[in-house]
């Protein structure tokens, strides 16, 4: 990615956050949650783009990170638990998890195939565990009736769509730290090891490793949108882990731009709006349309992906 | 009396078993035609299926009977795969690669899409070609079921003389083990992995045809179909045509079975469960040549 291209991407949006925050004067409160859960999808589809495009590490179940710290959010807000316990364990279980997977797929395997199957029938898993328990995890119906939770109320600072702001600073946040990440030491890392996994061993890089990680980074910042999501749309559900968003966050990344982090960003947040303002029977048609753009912006990719493959089955 | 109660439960079991082994391979046959041979990841493969479901049902409705709504079903899902084939995986730089697996997925999704827009999301019916039942050890089995268990041995011993015992099975194996060696002997492998893509998709469709009798058919259950068929093709493994055969007695036959002692999400858990097991310690070239 050329650098010149870097700076003005970053004024615009920092441009269009700090106008952000000037929404809640104008909007009601549906059209500022919404506005946030834009967002959340964003950064989630932002950091599985990190993954993808930089560390060329595809996840078939990438949405199982977000639907584990949604449903870890849900389930400690119904048991009465702290807004911030609950994003912490959330945040722990996708570690944990990503470890484990990242650890089988990648280092025991060491196959892209195994590992991007692996993650589905993982997601698919929790899918049925969600389902399957429901007097703990209320079944198909998902839990309901999560509220907006006081975030601020611990240092005594009380005021209208507070979480709305919480939400917007929160994903500029992360959203700069994971653009940060590519610029850094580590992102070099993730692109020669991507490209040249021999090359980065020889010069002393665990390559297994850096792979590792960057599952674990794409984790942890998805299961952080995933727990901040739950209280806008007040409802965790099994189908966060079904196939559908693990296939929408990819239709997001390869039509949106594989390794830009903000081009999946953009269309993810985008796509949530335009979904919302334009009901159910257009959802049907774009979802149709948006299959037949992912097979072309496959095709194009084609050759990009098949490189990717044949550097890391020889590494 | 007990142990007479027991016993019948015992045998419910295992027709419960065998009932889950026939639907499962049959379902995930298609998928293995092609993946098992030239190692394509069919995504789109539940799809297939339901849209085969959907053409039984469309045909039963026109009043045709049940065969020739399993022929329709097949010749709309064989020329959907032709369709798949021409459009996106011959022009791809290498068949069997993650980009042909996220392009049938897209074309899954296009087929779902479709499918909702054309019927509608509301569920529709198959009704089974036979009625009644058979007395297995003072124990009824649907005829149907019992039909179903007999195609997928017919399926099964059909494909292994077909691959094991014919010249088509010879190059077919050629061309697997050695493409280039089997173009210069004047196979065309492009062909013949038409044909094995194009019989699979029919073997889809058919399969949706077939088990729509006793299964739910709406635009949704594709997913539920793709999975289900690539568990039993992940834990077969791709070495023989009787891999299949292990990977449905895993996924289905033992699904049924712990859902007859503990419930089916028990049973789900523990399938899934055991498939991971499979696949953390099976080697990596048995799945793909990745």
């Amino acid at each position: 990615m050329p650098y010149s291209m870097i700076n003005w991407k970053y004024y615009g949006i920092i441009a269009v956050f700090i106008a952000s925050l000037f929404a809640p004067l104008i909007f009601p409160e549906y059209v500022l949650n919404l506005i946030a859960a834009a967002l959340l999808l964003g950064l989630f589809s932002a950091a599985v783009d990190l993954s993808i495009g930089y560390g060329g590490l595809l996840n078939l179940g990438s949405a199982m990170y977000f639907g584990l710290g949604a449903y870890c959010l849900a389930l400690t807000q119904q048991a009465g638990w702290n807004f911030l316990s609950g994003l912490a364990i959330g945040v722990f279980c996708a570690f944990i998890l990503s470890a484990l997977i990242g650890f089988i797929g990648l280092k025991l395997q060491r196959s892209m195939i195994q590992y991007a199957l692996l993650g589905l029938v993982i997601s698919l898993s929790l899918e049925q565990l969600a389902i399957g328990s429901y007097s703990f995890a209320g079944g198909s119906n998902g839990i309901t009736n999560i509220s907006v939770p006081d975030l601020l109320s611990f240092i005594g600072i009380k005021f209208k769509s507070d979480y709305f702001y919480c939400v917007v600073i929160l994903t500029g946040i992360l959203l700069f730290c994971l653009s940060f990440i590519t610029r850094s030491h580590f992102g070099k890392l993730l692109l020669l090891v991507r490209d040249e996994p021999g090359k980065a061993a020889s010069l002393g890089y665990d390559v297994d490793r850096v792979k590792i990680s960057v599952t674990m980074i794409t984790a942890i910042v998805s299961a952080i949108a995933g727990a901040f999501y739950v209280p806008l749309i007040n409802i965790a559900y099994p189908g966060m882990f079904s196939v559908t968003p693990n296939m929408l966050v990819l239709v997001w990344i390869a039509v949106g731009g594989v390794g830009t982090l903000i081009g999946p960003f953009v269309l993810a947040a985008a796509l949530h709006i335009f979904e919302f303002e334009l009901g159910s029977q257009f959802v049907n048609w774009y979802m149709f349309v948006l299959g037949i753009i992912f097979v072309g912006a496959v095709m194009l990719h084609a050759r990009g992906i098949r490189t990717l493959i044949r550097r890391f089955s020889g590494g | 009396m007990d142990a007479e109660f027991d016993s019948s439960f015992f045998i419910g079991a295992m027709l419960d078993c065998l009932n889950g082994f026939s639907s499962v391979f049959i379902l995930a046959f298609g998928l293995y035609i092609v993946y098992g041979l030239f190692k394509v990841i069919n995504m789109a493969h539940g799809e297939m299926v339901m849209l085969g479901a959907y053409v039984a049902s469309v045909s039963q409705e026109s009043g045709y009977p049940f065969i020739v709504a399993v022929l329709c079903a097949g010749l709309s899902g064989g020329i959907i795969a032709f369709a798949m084939d021409w459009l996106c995986i011959r022009r791809l730089p290498e068949r069997s690669s993650m980009s042909s697996l996220l392009a049938t997925w897209g074309f899954g999704l296009i087929i779902a899409q479709g499918v909702r827009l054309y019927f509608g999301s509301a569920g529709r019916f198959v009704n089974p070609p036979v009625s009644g039942r058979i007395d297995i050890f003072g124990v009824p089995l649907p005829t149907y079921q019992a039909i179903l268990f007999a195609v997928s041995l017919i399926l099964l011993l059909q494909s292994w003389w077909l691959l094991g015992r014919t010249q088509l099975g010879l190059r077919i194996r050629a061309s697997i083990d050695n493409p280039s060696l089997a173009e210069l002997n004047g196979i065309n492998t492009q062909r013949l992995f038409v044909l094995s893509f194009v019989v699979g998709g029919a073997f889809s469709g058919m399969a949706g045809a077939l088990l729509a009798p006793i299964s739910a058919i709406d635009p949704t259950v594709g997913t539920a179909n793709s999975v289900t068929s690539f568990l039993v093709v992940i834990t077969g493994g791709v070495g023989q045509i009787f891999s299949v055969l292990f990977g449905s007695v895993v996924v289905g036959g033992l699904r049924s079975l712990i859902n007859s002692f503990w419930g089916i999400t028990t049973a789900t858990l523990g399938m899934l469960a055991i498939v991971a097991i499979i696949l953390v310690f099976r080697r990596r070239s048995a799945l793909l040549n990745d």
